[in-house]
């Protein structure tokens, strides 16, 4: 299968802020969620694979080529979406229309049309007087009339109704399945990742922690529980993460692993159990 | 560009404010009064109100982190940049035309200087604010606004100061010098603020700083 994006040593300083070591590929036609706690990185990642900002280290390639030597191309087969409508409110998505027609090669006015009419935007309306679900999913058509082969999205479903964020998650998922297109996309939802994404990657700090397939995070871990004394005399070999919670300590490892002593299953993680492991735990060993 | 260029275009006839109608109103009253000095009242209030449109443009761009975006969108920086230029030499060309228009008729005679008067003011204008905008934000290119307008002033203390009839080495010079003086000011302060601009534009992608980057590529 094709890499479509790959992030390599990419590291970004800001006074405040520092975004280390990222490395990582997704292959075409994947689902990819960007996860973590808020100041995690996450729109700097996005903002830099989107050439917003360049790198201080490190290269980001998408279709086989460097953005920062061929941007203009790549960003012909680029969606995106930053949180924010980003069209002046005295628009509408007619206008929008007009403008973007000028700015990419293949766009599709009747394919914008036939967009908005699906997810019920109406075209004739200003901006300002959208309301917040509307105005993603105006954002969202805009983005995918051009048919681009990597959609990068950052808080697409934030502050929606979960029967709008259902309606324009399905809306990708069913672009992305017909047109083979790359979905990267960054959410603090952890459902909608566990019911949209195919992979999820996980960043802490300016750090990537993990990146896994969802099907593997579903079945293949657990997390057990015992007293933090009993906790400080086992094995650590085989357990990934502890996080102690009072006199107890919960721990994550991978079903696989077999235990030197037998523990009580606490639970089986979802995503937001694995983001407290990883942000509120530590190391085990 | 087009894409660009359209959108500006659009931005200017959606936001055209009665407000501008009122600030014409003064510089009538005082024309009418003071009919010697229509044409230059005429050439400045139009120069003015033209190059307000870009900033306008600018401040409404920045309100929707407009820049960050377009950084996403297939436009070289270069092209993000000329497009306000072209916006500014397309506003200063058509605001020159109608004073040119509106001198001829009223002088009976086809007059031309009033109308590079107004062309070149909507140039020096933007050739300060365009970049000043992209680094400081719109707020701040009204600090160096005020700054720009009091340059021409210190220039009358200079010349005082020098004992130099600024008058005089005008009437002195041909009128095709002095066209051609104006000419070369106008298009090389504009390459300079062009070089600037860009390079502010670069430096916003790829310098350190904070998340809270220049008012223009704000967005993190």
């Amino acid at each position: 299968m094709d890499t479509i994006l790959k992030v390599t040593n990419v590291g970004k300083s800001y006074r405040d802020f520092k975004l280390s070591d990222m490395n990582f590929e997704i292959k075409k036609g994947r689902i990819a969620g960007l996860i973590g706690e808020n100041g995690a990185g996450k729109t700097t990642l996005l903002s830099l694979i989107l050439d917003q900002r360049r790198p201080d280290t490190g290269n980001i390639h998408i279709f086989g080529k460097n953005i920062a030597n061929h941007g203009r191309e790549i960003k012909q087969k680029i969606g995106f979406y930053n949180d924010e409508c980003c069209f002046h409110p005295c628009f509408t998505g007619k206008d929008m229309d007009k403008i973007l027609r000028s700015i990419y090669k293949e766009r599709d006015s009747g394919l914008y049309r036939e967009y908005l009419s699906r997810l019920k935007v109406p075209a004739d309306r200003k901006i300002k007087d959208l309301s917040k679900g509307t105005k993603n999913k105006l954002m969202l058509a805009a983005s995918m009339a051009y048919r681009p082969s990597l959609l990068v999205f950052d808080e697409i479903t934030s502050g929606l109704d979960p029967i709008i964020r259902s309606s324009v998650l399905g809306m990708i998922k069913k672009y992305a399945e017909a047109s083979q297109a790359t979905v990267f996309f960054s959410t603090h939802i952890t459902t909608d990742l566990e019911n949209f994404a195919d992979e999820i990657l996980f960043i802490h700090g300016g750090k990537l922690v993990f990146q896994k397939e969802i099907k593997d995070l579903r079945e293949n871990y657990v997390i057990y529980k015992c007293h933090r004394d009993k906790y400080r005399g086992l094995s650590k070999k085989g357990l990934e993460r502890v996080l102690f919670s009072g006199e107890n300590a919960l721990i994550l490892t991978s079903k696989t692993e077999v235990l030197e002593e037998a523990l009580e299953v606490y639970k089986i993680p979802d995503m937001e159990d694995m983001m407290h492991m990883y942000v509120e735990g530590e190391r085990c060993g | 560009m087009t894409g660009l260029l359209k959108k500006d275009f659009m931005l200017i006839m959606k936001n055209i404010s009665p407000a501008y109608f009122l600030a014409i109103l003064p510089p009538v009253v005082v024309s009418l009064n003071n009919p010697a000095y229509f044409l230059f009242i005429l050439s400045v209030t139009v120069g003015f109100l033209s190059a307000a449109q870009v900033s306008t443009t600018l401040d409404l761009d920045e309100k929707v982190h407009w820049q960050r975006n377009v950084m996403s969108m297939p436009v070289s920086i270069a092209g993000i940049a000329m497009s306000k230029y072209i916006l500014t030499l397309i506003l200063a060309g058509l605001a020159g035309a109608a004073v040119a228009l509106i001198s001829s008729i009223y002088l009976k005679d086809v007059v031309v200087i009033y109308g590079v008067i107004t062309l070149l003011m909507v140039v020096f204008y933007n050739a300060v604010v365009i970049p000043v905008s992209y680094r400081f934000g719109t707020g701040a290119s009204r600090y160096f606004i005020m700054f720009f307008i009091s340059v021409p002033i210190m220039f009358v203390y200079i010349f005082k100061i020098f004992d130099i009839d600024f008058q005089k080495i005008l009437m002195s010079l041909e009128l095709k010098t002095l066209y051609l003086l104006m000419w070369a000011l106008g298009a090389a302060s504009l390459a300079v603020s062009v070089l600037i601009t860009i390079r502010v534009i670069r430096k916003c992608l790829s310098g350190p700083g904070s998340r809270t980057a220049p008012e223009q590529l704000k967005g993190d």
